[in-house]
Parts: C-alpha cells; sequence; structure tokens
C-alpha cells in the first residue's frame, strides 16, 4: 500500500469514506483510526507495537505533567524542574525508539523500522513539549492523541503536523461534503500527475546516472543531477498534493509542506519554502531551546563584553543554526552525506546570514536595485547550483562520490557529449517530462502570484471544468510512467 | 511602552510597528530578529522570555509584546 498506486485512490480511501460516512458522527473517530492502524498494519505489519507504545509513552507523559502542575507542592523553578523530568523521560523513550531502528546500523545492528517512525515520532515530541510548555492541554482522550499519531495519509511522509491543528477536527468526525470530496480528489489527481508524469519518468535517468556516473560526461552527470532535483520536487511535493487532498477530503486541512521553493530569493529563504513542517518543527523545538539556553546566553554575553554587540547577536543563533542543521541532516539517516547535506546548508545559511547587511549597504551606496531583472536573474542562477550541489551530495551514496561527481561536472563538461550520452530515456520521455515539468512551473508562477488555481477551474463553465480535469485523469492515466521498461517507484521521503 | 517600540523599530527597520499586527504573519520579524529582539527585552526589562513564550500571537504587534512583557514582570 503506497499513496500513488491506485489502490490507495481507488480502493482504500473511497471504502474508508464509506465506512466513515455510514458510522454515526460521535464514534467517527473509531472508523478512521481503525482506518490507519489497518493502513499501517498493511505495511509494516506487527511493528506497529513500537507505533502503539509511542502512543502510550506520550499519552502517560502528557497526564503525568498535567497531574504534577495541578497537584505538585513545588512552585515556580522547582515545579520546572520536575516537568523536565518527566518531559525529558518521555522524549528519551520515543526518540529511543527512533534510534534504535534508524541509527543502530551504523554499529551494523539492522531493524526494520515501523513506517513513518521518524514523523510520528516528531509529533510525539512536539505534543509532549507543547504540553510541557503549557501552550497545549494534556489530552484526557488516549483515542484523540492516537488519531493525532497515526493518520493514515499522514503517516508515510508527514506533513508534520501539531496537536492543536489536527487533533481535534480529526476527532470530530464531521460529515463528508461533495465540495471537499471534488476538492480533495482533484489534489489527489494533481499529485499523480507530477508522480506518475514526471517524477518517475525521469527516475530511470537519475538511477542511470548516479550508479555509474564514470561512464558519462560530465555534461550528462550535471543533467542527471537537475534531473535528481526536479523528480524529488515533483515526487515529495506530489506525494504532498495526494495527502492534503486525502485530509481534505474528510474536511481536516493539513499543513503545507511546499510553497513554490524555486521562486526563493535565497538558501534560507528556500527552506522556508521547502519541507515546511520539518523546518517549522526544528525551528520550534531544536533553534529556538538552543539560542534560550542559559549557556548559549551566557557565551553571548561575554562575547558581547568582548566584541560588542555587532559580534555578540550572532552567537546565538549560530549556535542553534549548527544544531537544526545537524538535527535535520541526522533525521535524514544515519550516513555521512546526510550530515554534509546538513552542514552544507549551515555553513551558506550562516553566510547569508552574516552578509545580509553589508551586501545591502553596499547596494545602497553603489545606487544598485536588488529588485532589478539582473539581480533577480542573478539570484535565481545563484540558487540553481546552491540547490542541485545540495541534491547531488543527499542523493550521492558517500561525499567521495559527491565530490567525485561534482568534479566530473566541472571538469569534463562537453555539451557535444549530452546527445550521445544513453540516459534510459527516450526523446518521447523527454517531450512528456519537459511539457509536465512546464505545466507545473506555470501553476506555481500562479500560485506564487496568489491565484487559486482549483478556484480559477471551478469558476469555468462546466464543458471547459470537466475538460481540463480529463485532461489531467487521462494524462495519468494514458501518460503516467508504468508499464513496459517502467517500474513502481517507490515514495522518496517514505523511506526517512 | 516607548522603549519597546524603539527597540522594535531599530529591528525592523522600515516597517510600521506602532500599527502593525502581523509581525510574524507578514515575516517582518524573522527567527533572528525575534532573537534579537528578545535578548533586547530581556536586558530592557529584566524578564526571562522563554521558548514556550515564543508564539505568533506574542509577537505579531508592539501591543502584544509589551502584554508579553507586563505579565513576565509581573511573574517574576
Amino acid at each position: 500500500m503506497s499513496y500513488h498506486l491506485l489502490t490507495y485512490s481507488l480502493l482504500f480511501l473511497p471504502a474508508v469514506m464509506l465506512l466513515y460516512q455510514l458510522t454515526p458522527q460521535k464514534v467517527r473517530w473509531i472508523t478512521l483510526l481503525a482506518a490507519d492502524y489497518i493502513f499501517f498494519w498493511l505495511i509494516s505489519g506487527g511493528l506497529i507495537i513500537w507505533m502503539l507504545a509511542a502512543t502510550l509513552v506520550t499519552y502517560v507523559c502528557g497526564r503525568v505533567i498535567a497531574y504534577v502542575v495541578e497537584h505538585s507542592p513545588a512552585k515556580g523553578k522547582e515545579l520546572v524542574k520536575q516537568k523536565r523530568v518527566i518531559l525529558g523521560i518521555g522524549v528519551i523513550l520515543t526518540l529511543g525508539m527512533l534510534v534504535v531502528f534508524k541509527y543502530l546500523k551504523v554499529f551494523g545492528i539492522t531493524f526494520i523500522a515501523p513506517i513513518g517512525i521518524s514523523y510520528y515520532t516528531l509529533q510525539t515530541i512536539s505534543y509532549m513539549t507543547d504540553v510541557y510548555r503549557g501552550t497545549v492541554k494534556a489530552e484526557t482522550h488516549i483515542g484523540r492523541l492516537a488519531l493525532y499519531l497515526s493518520f493514515f495519509p499522514q503517516i508515510m511522509e508527514g506533513p508534520i503536523s501539531r496537536y492543536s491543528e489536527t487533533a481535534h477536527p480529526l476527532f470530530s468526525g464531521k460529515q463528508l461534503e461533495f465540495h471537499n470530496i471534488a476538492f480533495g480528489y482533484q489534489r489527489i489527481l494533481w499529485g499523480l500527475f507530477k508522480k506518475m508524469l514526471i517524477a518517475d519518468r525521469l527516475a530511470p535517468a537519475v538511477i542511470k546516472v548516479f550508479s555509474g556516473y564514470e561512464n558519462y560526461d560530465g555534461s550528462a552527470v550535471a543533467v542527471g543531477v537537475v534531473f535528481y532535483t526536479i523528480q524529488l520536487y515533483m515526487e515529495f511535493s506530489g506525494c504532498m498534493d495526494i495527502i492534503i487532498g486525502t485530509g481534505e477530503v474528510f474536511g481536516i486541512v493539513l499543513p503545507e509542506n511546499f510553497r513554490q521553493p524555486f521562486f526563493a530569493r535565497n538558501a534560507s529563504d528556500f527552506w522556508r519554502r521547502w519541507h515546511i513542517t520539518l523546518g517549522t518543527w526544528l525551528k520550534d523545538y531544536v533553534f529556538y531551546p538552543v539560542s534560550l539556553a542559559k549557556p548559549v546566553k551566557k557565551v553571548a554575553k561575554s562575547v558581547k563584553g568582548k566584541f560588542g554587540i555587532g559580534v555578540s547577536k550572532f552567537v546565538a543563533p549560530t549556535a542553534a543554526l549548527f544544531c537544526v542543521w545537524l538535527s535535520n541532516g541526522i533525521w535524514h539517516g544515519a550516513g555521512w552525506t546526510y550530515i554534509f547535506y546538513g552542514m552544507y546548508y549551515f555553513v551558506l545559511i550562516f553566510i547569508e546570514n552574516i552578509t545580509e547587511a553589508p551586501v545591502k549597504k553596499f547596494a545602497e551606496r553603489k545606487n544598485i536595485n536588488m529588485e532589478g531583472v539582473a539581480c533577480k536573474v542573478l539570484r535565481g542562477v545563484k540558487l540553481f547550483f546552491i540547490v542541485n550541489i545540495g541534491e547531488l551530495f543527499f542523493r550521492a551514496t558517500s561525499v567521495a562520490q559527491g565530490f567525485s561527481m561534482l568534479g566530473r561536472i566541472f571538469g569534463k563538461f562537453h555539451i557535444s557529449a549530452l546527445l550521445e550520452s544513453n540516459l534510459g530515456m527516450d526523446v518521447y520521455d523527454v517531450a512528456l517530462a519537459f511539457v509536465g515539468i512546464v505545466i507545473v512551473l506555470l501553476v506555481d508562477i500562479l500560485h506564487e502570484k496568489g491565484v487559486s488555481v482549483r478556484e480559477k477551474i471551478a469558476s469555468l463553465r462546466l464543458p471547459l471544468r470537466w475538460g481540463v480535469w480529463y485532461a489531467v485523469i487521462l494524462s495519468v492515466i494514458i501518460l503516467g510512467a508504468y508499464g513496459a521498461g517502467y517500474t513502481v517507484v517507490d515514495m522518496i521521503y517514505a523511506a526517512y | 511602552m516607548e522603549k519597546l517600540l524603539e527597540i522594535l523599530e531599530e529591528i525592523a527597520q522600515g516597517a510600521d510597528v506602532r500599527n502593525c499586527t502581523t509581525l510574524i504573519d507578514d515575516h517582518i520579524l524573522d527567527s533572528f530578529a525575534i532573537l534579537s529582539l528578545v535578548s533586547e527585552l530581556e536586558e530592557e526589562f529584566d524578564v526571562e522570555i522563554s521558548p514556550a513564550e515564543l508564539i505568533p500571537d506574542n509577537f505579531n504587534s508592539a501591543e502584544k509584546l509589551w502584554e508579553m512583557v507586563c505579565r513576565l514582570k509581573g511573574d517574576n
């Protein structure tokens, strides 16, 4: 079972919708929870026990914190200390499961991980921390918490939602509505278009280049890397469309994970638009706590005394930024390529932060219009290189391979050799992928301008409206990358 | 309140900090600016701002910021 397979959107989801609608509103959450666990079971079987254990730990941790707040004679700092100990135990237990399943392989001990453990673990931590901080009330109904942690569309790839965003809407058992079903399925269709028509079509070329880059000219390696970036975007954002569309069917608003990342101004802005929910999670639960930690503040204060506020203002954010990017890298997996990927963005964003003000002043002094076409083009080219080099290392099997591929791109680049390279795609594939990419790009441009494409289509006259959706349906059925020569490509981010 | 506005004006240069109610929602204050603001507020008003306070509701306007500072001063 996987979101991009037709068994999901044409069998599993309609069956859940039917049962959900037939169930009385008060107990619809049970239908939904049963669907969550069946979905989990279909993928991970008995490993569901770990998911249940994480749910129980999270629930108990929240309840104990609430009990201590209400009944402990301790006040002030002593109370905070007690709450912190309980939170620490909860986090160690849930994070411990993640470490065992995901990172012990560094020492040669491998286990098959329960699906989505990287995602639901972050949700358990955010819930427990929010209860500790007092920003959410500890849940008294374990069913509501279980639903929040295991909602079947989210379990494999996120988005990483907060308890305050989805727990109550999921539990409310809202009636299915035609508008929600129509809009939800439209979004699912759009996701399938991106995944089946573009991402899976580019997959063979990406595999060929990354597994045998020594056989290719630098130009073909560069194309392979750019194809991978496009594949990853189409695939991950396409799966998000399917997931968020499924939520929409049930009237649940899941948080967006992408906001036209390739229109970003710089690396920091790119990460505010790419895998948004991971970024905001790291900001709230790593960046701010580290920045405001007493030892970090102490160091910043001493730096201020010696070097002034101009230098000291960077101490806390830089220490926190380092932790954020190290966590980001490690979260993706136990590999040096991921740590390198994290550190790569740490260095880039650090440079952006310290050069932002001087660059602005320089531009003002030299009368350079930073919003002019030339600057925008330069920014776009810079971002293109930043993102593609980052993805090269992210996909490479080792850091050494990454550098080797980079060396090939910049050292042995002959554009004439590109046409002779066999990337496993014929002219038909390239043309279809190109058309698909142009369509997605146009939609992204409209979204960037604040236009809701689905609302626009909905406002068209009936024949035209259906014409558009039939065109998308037929293109997925007829032009999707399946059949002879293709294999179903697993979702990349489901592996993290 | 005037001192808070001064600090805010220095950090969110060019923004109408007196009337703006969407300092976070409109990305006028990014995470680095929030940290600078926190450090200035802690020093100026002798309060301790914990990560739990770093929510858009507390930082979206000068008024909300002032409410938070007054509340934290009361807690001390």
